[in-house]
């Protein structure tokens, strides 16, 4: 039993959660995780509840870069147009 | 499946919240907390004036400007603040400065005590950034 369940733990692949935390001014806080795979928000949900409330979560396409991350920007008169955020 | 969550701060880490608070009173916090200190399970009044115990309590000064305690006591997992009326705007710019200081110094504990390696921590604009990962 012991050895099943080694054997099958190695079979899993492992993979690189990434996670890019933004603490704001007003101390709410943005997370991005960035993994592929369905087990993203069970692996992260120990660290959201150790953090806070989470008020909203959505899923990201599995292209996106963590870094020169696409967002769409509404600006002040209404037009939409594509910005990158940059830290 | 990559996810971006929302979080509003909660303060439940009680080793991360004393830290916070003793590093502002070093601060002072313009004057604020200037001869503040930090006091454990004490006695402090609520905005009724009703006497509670809270396992933390800073006693200010209380000729600053009417100043009064301030203080957290656990309720329903979560440290709820405490403070009498009348200091009305130095427990507002408190608050203000205690949250993002909470937020930053509890999500580099919570990520390294879960294993992240921090790869990155930059601050701008009042602004903090941390970037980390792991392998699972």
């Amino acid at each position: 039993m012991v050895c099943r369940t080694i054997i099958n733990s190695r079979l899993q692949p492992m993979q690189y959660y990434k996670i890019e935390i933004i603490i704001n001014k007003d101390g709410t806080i943005t997370e991005k995780v960035l993994a592929s795979g369905t087990e993203c928000t069970a692996v992260t949900e120990e660290l959201e509840k150790a953090l806070g409330e989470v008020v909203s979560q959505r899923p990201l396409p599995e292209s996106q870069e963590l870094y020169g991350f696409p967002e769409t920007k509404i600006t002040v008169n209404g037009e939409i147009g594509n910005s990158t955020s940059a830290f | 499946m990559s996810h971006l969550s929302v979080i509003k701060t909660t303060i439940k880490n009680a080793i991360v919240l004393e830290s916070v608070l003793n590093q502002m009173i070093a601060d002072g916090l313009n004057g604020i907390l200037t001869g503040a200190y930090l006091d454990r399970n004490a006695q402090i009044q609520d905005p009724f004036g009703n006497s509670k115990l809270a396992e933390l309590v800073i006693r200010r000064k209380q000729n600053y400007q009417g100043g009064y305690d301030f203080g957290f006591k656990w309720v329903d997992n979560e440290f709820e603040f405490l403070t009498r009326d009348g200091s009305i705007q130095a427990s507002q710019k408190f608050m203000e400065t205690l949250l993002p200081w909470y937020a930053r110094e509890n999500a580099i504990a919570a990520l390294i005590a879960q294993g992240y390696q921090i790869e990155s921590h930059t601050e701008q604009d009042g602004t903090v950034k941390i970037v980390a990962g792991k392998w699972v």
